[in-house]
């Protein structure tokens, strides 16, 4: 019982995916039933899952970063622009790599040292980030289509036993993600820092430090789905990364993360990921109209987070 | 029309040529000193409206003119604040995306027609303004969304040998009033070769990022496997056919697809034949022509422009030629 009541917020959320894969299977079991969908799940939903599982450690550092989609677009920029020149794509995701890790920290600088609120500075940088790219790329698209069949192509996107390759990435990241913040003492001082500031600092928590290395380490995330996503797709575009912003809040928030920071797992996020990656396919394999899609995505979050709500007694008093 | 659209160009770099040598003038270009405003339309570095930015900004190189560019993230109310803003700069004319319409542009045409700034406009027509204005230098260079929804259609049927009770998909954007019918042509045009047409809106997320649309492809040609024609109401995603098809399951010609706008990922889903046809308005001319319009206009006082540049398709047979050009930001 009390297991149950401890990962009650945990069991809530699979029991949300796991009525809506039978509810999708029942509508349409031609293709829930069937594998195909499932791998073209797993080569989609990893971007955004990745994206989340960065997100939600600032989020519960009581921190946002919005800008993370132009430092997509930046980095994914820089890894197609070094291939098409150099035709080395690990020069190219070093350097994605060091934009994306330098984008970050400076988000963190912003916030930390100059005191900019976390949402207003990386609103800034998010004009900032895709600007550059827009003015670098002169607004065209990188056709990459001849990385394909590389043996970094293999290894970041390729089919392993038929699983696409960033599904792998995706879960080893979040192993080793969910390690830091539940076993690792630099778990606990997120959480403390999104819990209450002043008594972090008051107990020694060297939040400033803490802040800086979350903010580097989702520029980092950022970089390497925006290199992921350009191998997946052959391609760089200059809107890259604009549509997932509203989807990664998404699935944190669906998920349980408190928008008020201290409280949060990453495991629910991930299961949020999941949802909200599996709804709009769910819908239209249903024979739904695609108008539905945003309504369903709605109405899952407002329950979600209405039932969080009541269950901790969240909310500003 | 592309032969008539090219052979216009032609004539209108001739007759800028032959009007200097004719007067014995030196051949300083003639737009030069000439300030020109230009709104393209969309997003600072959106796929389309940067091809029709190309044309525009090779046009003032070629004709000595000072561009200033505009975006307005094709949102109608930002046209019409561009708009203001280029009036308040006094230049001798301004390039409008009509998307916002003859009643929303009205009192702001006749107040810089009343200022000598002329005016033209790309794209989208704005028919009421050109028919008061056309004698004044007033165009419309661009196609009308209808036809080339209705003429790519048209052509798919023909070429993909489908047949009344076929299966048929659109993935469009509905619900932009005036980019909706190019969708809603190509639905109207399926149904009424009585095909079986399924319709999906292109959600916002998926706009933007075209990877998100895979499992989408998947959902529904798993659930629909008779589907045997793909129409994509979408130039990015039309690009990224060939990743949904493979992660569907789909080979190369298996299901006909034919989609909208050139880019170099385009050209390549064609070369693989996961793309069968492309229909394109040759942005670069809207871009390229307005601007020589109003030079023309300005120096000569020649009328508007009335220009259809749409109905450009490319296939297997043509892209070879095409994509250097794609690659270059031109097609």
């Amino acid at each position: 019982m009390a297991f149950l009541h401890r990962y009650r917020l945990q069991l809530g959320i699979t029991a949300l995916l796991a009525m809506l894969l039978a509810l999708f299977a029942l509508l349409s079991p031609q293709t829930f039933l069937g594998g195909r969908i499932y791998i073209s799940f797993l080569s989609t939903i990893p971007f955004i899952a990745i994206l989340a599982l960065g997100l939600t450690f600032l989020v519960i550092a009581g921190e946002l970063d919005m800008s993370f989609p132009s430092l997509m677009a930046m980095a994914g920029l820089l890894f197609a622009e070094i291939y098409l020149r150099t035709a080395s794509p690990w020069l190219g995701f070093v350097a994605a790599l060091a934009a994306g890790g330098i984008g970050g920290l400076l988000n963190g600088l912003l916030v930390v040292k100059v005191g900019v609120p976390s949402i207003i500075a990386t609103i800034g940088t998010q004009f900032f980030w895709r600007g550059l790219s827009a003015l670098l790329a002169s607004g065209l698209a990188r056709n990459i289509a001849s990385i394909r069949g590389t043996d970094f192509h293999q290894l970041m996107v390729g089919r392993v036993l038929g699983i696409p390759a960033q599904a792998l990435w995706f879960l080893a990241l979040a192993i080793l993600l969910a390690l830091l913040l539940n076993r690792h003492v630099f778990g606990e001082r997120v959480l403390f820092t999104g819990d209450n500031l002043r008594a972090a600092r008051l107990n020694g928590v060297d939040t400033d430090r803490v802040r800086l290395w979350l903010f580097t380490m989702m520029g980092l995330l950022s970089a390497f789905v925006a290199v992921l996503v350009c191998l997946e797709m052959g391609n760089w575009w200059p809107t890259q990364g604009e549509g997932y912003l509203l989807l990664v809040f998404a699935a944190i928030f669906i998920g349980g993360t408190s928008v008020f920071g201290g409280r949060g797992t990453l495991y629910g996020t991930c299961i949020g990921a999941i949802i909200i990656g599996i709804i709009e396919a769910g819908i239209i394999s249903a024979g739904f109209s695609g108008f539905w899609t945003r309504l369903v995505h709605g109405l899952i979050i407002v329950v979600s987070v209405s039932i969080y709500a009541t269950i901790f007694r969240t909310g500003r008093s | 029309m592309k032969t008539t659209c090219t052979l216009l160009t032609l004539f209108c770099s001739l007759l800028l040529a032959g009007l200097n040598v004719a007067s014995g003038e030196p051949a300083t270009p003639l737009g030069k000193g000439m300030k020109i405003w230009f709104d393209t339309g969309g997003p600072v570095g959106g796929p389309y409206n940067t091809i029709v930015q190309n044309g525009a900004t090779q046009a003032a190189a070629d004709l000595g003119v000072n561009l200033t560019l505009l975006y307005s993230e094709w949102n109608p109310e930002n046209m019409i604040a561009n708009f203001k803003t280029a009036l308040a700069a006094k230049p001798d004319g301004i390039v409008v995306m009509g998307h916002p319409g003859d009643d929303a542009f009205a009192p702001l045409v006749d107040e810089a027609m009343a200022g000598n700034i002329l005016v033209t406009c790309v794209d989208t027509d704005l028919p009421r303004l050109r028919a008061k204005y056309a004698s004044r230098g007033f165009g419309t260079i661009g196609t009308d969304p209808e036809v080339m929804g209705r003429t790519l259609a048209k052509e798919a049927l023909a070429r993909s040998g489908v047949k009344k009770g076929d299966r048929a998909f659109v993935w469009g954007l509905k619900r932009l009033e005036e980019r909706g019918r190019r969708a809603r042509a190509m639905l109207k045009t399926l149904e009424e070769a009585g095909l079986v047409v399924d319709y999906l809106e292109i959600s916002p997320e998926v706009d933007k990022d075209t990877a998100m649309g895979t499992p989408v492809i998947t959902g529904y040609l798993s659930s629909h496997a008779d589907c045997k024609l793909i129409l994509i109401d979408h130039g990015a995603l039309t690009s990224q056919m060939e990743n949904f098809l493979k992660a569907a399951g789909v080979g190369p010609d298996q299901v006909y697809v034919g989609g909208f706008s050139l880019s170099p990922a385009t050209a390549t889903a064609i070369e693989s034949g996961y793309v069968d046809l492309v229909s394109e308005m040759q942005p670069y001319l809207l871009g390229y022509l307005s601007v020589t319009q109003l030079v023309l206009t300005k120096s000569y006082g020649f009328t508007g422009l009335n220009i259809d540049t749409g109905g450009g398709l490319v296939d297997k047979s043509s892209i070879g030629k095409v994509a250097p050009l794609a690659k270059r930001g031109i097609r």
